[in-house]
This record gives structure tokens, C-alpha cells and sequence, in this order.
């Protein structure tokens, strides 16, 4: 059964990324079983075959993630899902193909950590998923939405992304988002852009050229270094254009909140009682994790007087943001882990200690 | 009355072959198999159509040497990076080539899975019963008693574990469409490898399923001893260990020469 | 029900087979008919058949903040282990709906109003047991109307989908006992 388009529908965070999957004409699926994601192998395990695609449930992570490299390696857009454990097992896998400079959407779906942890939301492998993951000098380049409406459209566009900039691209999401149902649009029409780079470089039969050799294997430092330094290019020109951010009521505000994903709704919950109690506060929310909005927030630190952190993690959004933020004002963190979602009256109690304390 | 000398090529470099020096030291017998590989994709017309895995291990380089599309694996996955160029792109021939720690240590979940999955790949397995790349370590083949450089007095099974044999493994899973061992110490034996070369890569050209040729192999380097001593020491040590025979032939397949 | 602002967070409580997710699917459902917005959100736990669940539903006219209901306006508790975990999960001046004839006793709380509604013995009356879900749900819109009973027969039928629609019948006649229920009710519900 196809889905309802061009209507609001009730769906699963989980379930929207699997259908941005298919309207993204990503044609290979390869996964894992693990909570608080399964919704997503499920649903293209049913969907997938109707439209001619590849579902293969591989025999672990590892597998998932190196089936996902021979795909991109072919030329196909492909993608794997999981959860934070999963996700760090896919990490070697990740850089290979990073400094393969391959395209691929990954999705983790982040529950409690660290270790098997449990399966409640968190924020806490924010460090993992921007600052590189695997070994090696690479990163991957992180969209992070807070509803089942961007979680869809970041989903779809996160394959040209990685087109784009040969390079894996990860959504990050936790498990209130990926179960969570809300209404979404799944538009009618898909269409994909004109300009998305054609890719030469596939390992898809020699036919008429010369063979390629997909590869991250370069004996002479000075090859790995080019191959390094045009890889951080392309990270540099996506800081040029590939930054995304919103902002709520930060008109005369004097507290900044920053926060993405699910601690970016409640934060949104908790600045709007603020201000119906007076309270000067508004919203900062980084859409691109990787590329950071750096820029913005050194901006916005030279318009309020301190600046509120909220994630689910200890310290770990907070530390980019300070590195942003160059000591232009305060920097605190409100941070929760190990799967407790605190409450925006918890926010708002944090927020109002900061006015205090002015 | 003027001598006339008629000349034909009767032995060339296989068309598949880059025209390279390689980089397996003296008396190794990777040579052989790249060759063999080589010499079947040739007379398949597979090049332009192929898809070559290499893996972590002594054939790191393997990518160099044919002239089709490769990909470098990280170290035990190429059966799964195989499994995604393949079930993407089904119209392709795709083989990966596989040392023992590779492949039967590190990789075995990749190999096992694969096998069991059915896929219809090929994967060539040089079994040398020791890592050689990283300087002649124990190999989950090597053999009971056999010194490596982390099994100084022997690999003592009580202490460093039994060895494994793949196809015997693995012929117990339904997936397999060919599996058969082979070794390359004799001429005679180097044309038995090339037939089950060729019937492993026409059981994936058939659509058939999994293939495997795993190739007991020699490495004179690590194992100390000179070249010749070393064909002899394997047809001697690991032969009777890990036999030669074919262990699964796919229908349709025992036909072929 | 538009022009009105509205912002109602909802928990129901039970254990595997109450049909908690199904009353919850169904509210969030009937609320994205009448061009709410809802989030309608699982518990986290393990799955295991027959173990407690509960799922939330927040319906607003307004775009909604956290999607995660810390106190609920509305408790719907299906079961007596249920009440015990969720009893303090209630704003102040919240309504518990009570399966009466699994929950002997409410709890001690003051400030709250309860429901009380036999909503088992309801649904053995309507010959099917596994509807007390929507005795409950109908219970519950009676005392706090946030969504149409139309609009929930409409979400039955959205849901039903395949080979389920000979439920339909006993679970319109759920519905509409539930709101009997309340109505008839003694509870200091309003």
C-alpha cells in the first residue's frame, strides 16, 4: 500500500524517513535490527520491493554499513539506519567510506548511553556523529530535524547532499522522534534537482573508459594528504552553503537558548512561557550540526547576554557552542542523560534562575 | 633455398592483467591465482562487465593488478561490499579475493552470511595458514603444531584453538552453489585450480548462488623456506589437512570442463 | 471546535491486548481529521506481551512545543498497576477515567477529578472484551469534548482498514456507551 500524498497524514518519525528514502530514489537498503529505529528497516522491508528496490537484512551492523559502501560504490543511492550501539559499530565502516569519498545516508535514531545503555531518547552521541566517529581526519555531515515533517524533508534531501559533496551524511534523531507520530505531508511530486553531479567515479563495469578504483588506501603520505585536504575542501565549501538554522523569539532577547532536535521543541515550549511571563528569552535552533552555525552564534552572543545550552547529553552541543561563541558571553548548559527528556517547566526553572541572577 | 620461420603467440599476459610488476615476494603463489582469476575472466569476457574486491591482507594491492573496476574492502568485509555491488547492480560480475585472515578470522560473519544468503558472488580464498602482511602471525588456519611469530613453540589447539576449514564449514549451508579446494604446487594441479576457477565464476554468470575456490597457497616468506621447499612442505603438511576435492557443485554445473 | 485555543495532553495506561495504542491511535487520528495538532508518542519499554504500556497524546490548535507529556490534562487508566505508575503524572485539576471494573479505587488525590467508568463490563455487555478501550475514549470525550465523536468513527474507519471493518459496529456502540457512561455517572468528573 502506497502512502496518502499531497494530504496530512499521521506518521511515525521512523516511518518518514524510510518514505523520504524512497522518494529520495535511494534503491538500497541495508540494516540491522535494533531499537528505537526498527520502524524504518520494517517499512522498506514492505515497501522497498514496490519499487524494484534492494532490502537486505544484513547479518550485523558491520555488514549493513560495508554492504552500504559496495552499493555507493556502484553508483546507487543507498542508506542504512540504526541506533547509537549500532551506530558506533558502523563507525570503521563510515570512515572507509568517507575517505572513499563515496554518497550515503546514515540515520541514527539515538537512545540512552553510554554502553547497551537503554532505548529512551538522548542527545548523546553528538560528539560521535560531528566530530568524525571512525578513525581518521573525516567528518560527516549532520542534519538533525525536530519533527516528523523535517525529519522527512531532511531525509529526502540529505541523498543530494551527499551527492553533492561525495560524502556520507548523517540524520540524527532520538527515539521520541523516530516513534513519535505527528501530522506530515508527503508531497505528490518529487522531483530531483537538475544539477546533481553525475558520478564517473563508479566502480560499475569498465566499459569504454578506464577502470576506476574505489579506494582509501594511499601508502604515500603525500597522496593521503591531497586526498585529505580535498576532502576538508568540500567540508569547507558546505560551511559556505550548507549551514541551517532557526531562530524563535530571539527579538530583544537577552537569554539564548540553543538546542536541536527534541530539547529544541520542549526549549521552544519553555521560551514561549518565558515570554507570556515576561521573561526576555528566545530560541536559537542548528539545523546543520555539521557544518556547525558557528558564525550565527558568535553573532548571537554578541546580541544577548548569555546563552542557555539545552541537550540531552552533558556538555557536549555546549562545547561547540562555546568554541563558537569565543568567550563573547556566558555559555550554560542545562544537559540530561541517560534517557530523561526533561520538562519545559524544568527548562523554564533554568531560565529563570539565569534572569535571576543577572 | 631461404629459411622461413612461421611464428605464433602461444603464451601471453592475460588481457586482464595490468602489465605491472607485482608486489608478493619471491616464490609466493598469488601470482599464480591472480593469473588464474585472470585467464577465466579473459575467456569469459568479464572485464568490462567485472567488479573486483580486494581485501586486507597481502592482496591489499590486488586492486592494481586487474584492469576492471576495483574496490578496497576494509579488512573481512568484501563479501558484504560485494553483496551491496551486487544486489544493486546484478547485471555485474563480482568476485572478491581473500586471504585466510580475512576472510575466515576477521570476516567470518561477512563470509558465513554471504554463503548463507546465497549470493551470487565468487570468492577466490588464499589460504597460506599464516598472516603474512603483518609479519607471519597465527592464520585461523594455521596448522596444529605449525610456528608462527605468536605461536613461537607451535600452535598448541589447547591454547591458540583449532584451525578452521572453510569449505567443510561452509558446504553445510544451503546458500553454496561451488565450493571446492584447490592448490596451484604443480602444473597439473595449477589446470585443476583454473577448471574450478572457471566453474565458480559460471556458477554466479548462471545465476546460481555462492562460489568459492579456496586455494591452499604457499608462503615461503613467513613460513622460512625456500620456494621449492615450500610447495613441497604444503602438498606434505596441509593437504592432508584441508583435502582437495570439490565439495559443492551446483546443478548444472558438473557438466562443465 | 475551532476558534478556541486548545492544548490537551492525554495519557492512557494499560497493559499489552487494552488496546491503549489503538485509543490513542484512534484520538490522534480523529484530532488530525479536525486539522489539529497532535503528537501521539509510544512508551520506550521493552516489548513483551501482556507488560504495562501506555502512549500520550497531546491535541493543541497551536503548533506544539515539547512533544513529550511530562503531566497529562487526562489520565486514562485501563488497569490498577497502571494507576499506581501514572498517579502522579496528572496536572493539577487533571481527570483520571477510570476502568472501574479493574481499578477498585482511585488515588489519593484532592485537587483531581475522577471517572469512573466499568468500561470491561461495558464491553463484555457489547459482547466483545477488547473494546473497554473505546468505552473509555467515549467516557473521556463526554467529560472533555477536545475531539468529535464523528470524528473518532471517522479515525475507526481509517484504521480498521484491512479486514477489520466488521469491528466497527461493536466499537461505534463502545464509543457511544462510553459517553452514556459519563453521562450517567456520579463521579465528580464536572
Amino acid at each position: 500500500m502506497m502512502v496518502a500524498r499531497g494530504e496530512r497524514i499521521l506518521m511515525r518519525g521512523n516511518e518518514a524517513i524510510a518514505q523520504a528514502a524512497l522518494d529520495a530514489g535511494c534503491r538500497a537498503y541495508f540494516g540491522y535490527p535494533i531499537t528505537p529505529q526498527n520502524q524504518i528497516p520494517d517499512y522498506l522491508a514492505a515497501h522497498m520491493p514496490e519499487v524494484g528496490g534492494v532490502f537486505v537484512q544484513a547479518e550485523s551492523e558491520v555488514g549493513a554499513i560495508n554492504m552500504v559502501y559496495g552499493a555507493a560504490a556502484a553508483g546507487a543511492r543507498t542508506m542504512t539506519t540504526s541506533s547509537s550501539p549500532g551506530i558506533s559499530l558502523k563507525q570503521e565502516g563510515i570512515s572507509y567510506i568517507a575517505e572513499s569519498e563515496l554518497p550515503c545516508v546514515i540515520v541514527n535514531i539515538m537512545r540512552g548511553g553510554s554502553g547497551l545503555g537503554n532505548i529512551a531518547p538522548a542527545q548523546a552521541d553528538y560528539f560521535q556523529a560531528v566530530k568524525g566517529g571512525g578513525h581518521g581526519d573525516y567528518r560527516t555531515l549532520v542534519l538533525a530535524g525536530w519533527s516528523v515533517q523535517e525529519l522527512y524533508d531532511l531525509t529526502r534531501e540529505a541523498f543530494d547532499i551527499a551527492d553533492r559533496y561525495r560524502s556520507p551524511v548523517m540524520i540524527l534523531g532520538d527515539a521520541l522522534m523516530g516513534q513519535m507520530m505527528e501530522p506530515v505531508v508527503i508531497p505528490q511530486e518529487v522531483v530531483e534537482p537538475e544539477d546533481l553531479p553525475a558520478k564517473p567515479w563508479a566502480t560499475d563495469g569498465a566499459k569504454g573508459r578506464p577502470r576506476n578504483i574505489i579506494n582509501s588506501l594511499y601508502i604515500e603520505a603525500p597522496d593521503l594528504e591531497e586526498v585529505n585536504l580535498r576532502i576538508q575542501g568540500r567540508y569547507d565549501e558546505a560551511a559556505a552553503s550548507e549551514v541551517r538554522y532557526t531562530t524563535e523569539h530571539l527579538a530583544g532577547a537577552k537569554i539564548a537558548l540553543v538546542g536541536y532536535g527534541t530539547t529544541a521543541r520542549i526549549s521552544v515550549a519553555a521560551v514561549e512561557q518565558g515570554r507570556a511571563a515576561g521573561l526576555p528569552v528566545g530560541l536559537f535552533r542548528p539545523i546543520s550540526l555539521f557544518p556547525f552555525p558557528s558564525g550565527q552564534i558568535a553573532d548571537l552572543a554578541e546580541q544577548v547576554e548569555a546563552i542557555l545550552v539545552v541537550e540531552l547529553s552533558l556538555g557536549q552541543l555546549a562545547e561547540d557552542v562555546r568554541l563558537a561563541v569565543e568567550g563573547r558571553c556566558p555559555v550554560h548548559l542545562y544537559g540530561r542523560t541517560g534517557g530523561i527528556v526533561p520538562t519545559p517547566a524544568q527548562v523554564l526553572g533554568e531560565i529563570e534562575r539565569l534572569a535571576a541572577e543577572k | 633455398m631461404k629459411a622461413e620461420t612461421e611464428t605464433s603467440v602461444v603464451f601471453e599476459r592475460p588481457r586482464t592483467l595490468e602489465p605491472v610488476r607485482m608486489h608478493y615476494c619471491p616464490g609466493c603463489t598469488h601470482g599464480i591465482v591472480h593469473r588464474l582469476v585472470a585467464e577465466v575472466m579473459d575467456e569469459f569476457g568479464l572485464a568490462e562487465r567485472a567488479v573486483g574486491i580486494a581485501s586486507v591482507g597481502c592482496a591489499v594491492f590486488a586492486y592494481n593488478y586487474f584492469t576492471c573496476d576495483m574496490i578496497e574492502a576494509s579488512h573481512g568485509r568484501a563479501a558484504a561490499v560485494a553483496t551491496g555491488v551486487k544486489r544493486v547492480r546484478p547485471d555485474l560480475f563480482v568476485f572478491t579475493y581473500q586471504g585466510d585472515g580475512d576472510l575466515a578470522s576477521i570476516g567470518i560473519a561477512e563470509t558465513i552470511h554471504a554463503a548463507a544468503r546465497g549470493e551470487n558472488i565468487s570468492i577466490i580464498f588464499i589460504n597460506n595458514a599464516v598472516y603474512g602482511m603483518t609479519g607471519g602471525q597465527m592464520a585461523p588456519t594455521t596448522l596444529p603444531g605449525m610456528k608462527t611469530t605468536t605461536t613461537p613453540h607451535g600452535r598448541d589447539p589447547k591454547v591458540a584453538g583449532n584451525p578452521i576449514r572453510v569449505c567443510e564449514l561452509l558446504s553445510s549451508l544451503e546458500g553454496p552453489a561451488y565450493l571446492a579446494r584447490v592448490t596451484v604446487t604443480n602444473p597439473r594441479l595449477v589446470r585443476e585450480a583454473k577448471r574450478a576457477v572457471r566453474k565458480a565464476f559460471e556458477a554466479q554468470l548462471k545465476g546460481l548462488g555462492f562460489s568459492l575456490v579456496e586455494v591452499l597457497s604457499t608462503c615461503p616468506t613467513r613460513w622460512g623456506m625456500p620456494p621449492q621447499e615450500a610447495l613441497s612442505w604444503l602438498d606434505d603438511n596441509m593437504v592432508p589437512y584441508y583435502p582437495l576435492k570439490e565439495f559443492v557443485v551446483g546443478e548444472g554445473l558438473s557438466e562443465l570442463k | 471546535m475551532s476558534g478556541e485555543r486548545l492544548h490537551h495532553e492525554v495519557l492512557i495506561a494499560g497493559f499489552g491486548g487494552q488496546g491503549v495504542v489503538l485509543a490513542g491511535l484512534l484520538l490522534a487520528n480523529a484530532a488530525l481529521a479536525e486539522g489539529r495538532e497532535v503528537v501521539w508518542a509510544p512508551s520506550y519499554g521493552p516489548e513483551m506481551r501482556g507488560g504495562p504500556v501506555h502512549c500520550t497524546v497531546i491535541v493543541a490548535s497551536e503548533r506544539i512545543g515539547s512533544p513529550e507529556v511530562s503531566l497529562a490534562d487526562s489520565l486514562l487508566i485501563m488497569d490498577r498497576a497502571s494507576l499506581d505508575r501514572f498517579a502522579k503524572r496528572v496536572k493539577p485539576g487533571g481527570l483520571f477515567v477510570l476502568n472501574s471494573s479493574l481499578v477498585e479505587a482511585g488515588p489519593d488525590n484532592d485537587t483531581c477529578k475522577m471517572l469512573p467508568v466499568p468500561a470491561l463490563d461495558a464491553a463484555e455487555n457489547l459482547g466483545n472484551r477488547q473494546v473497554a478501550n473505546v468505552v473509555m475514549l467515549g467516557a473521556f470525550l463526554e467529560r472533555r469534548p477536545i475531539v468529535s465523536p464523528e470524528s473518532v468513527r471517522g479515525a475507526m474507519r481509517v484504521l480498521a482498514g484491512r479486514g477489520y471493518e466488521n469491528l466497527i459496529g461493536v466499537n461505534e456502540r463502545a464509543l457511544a456507551r462510553g459517553q452514556e457512561l459519563a453521562r450517567e455517572s456520579c463521579g465528580d468528573g464536572e
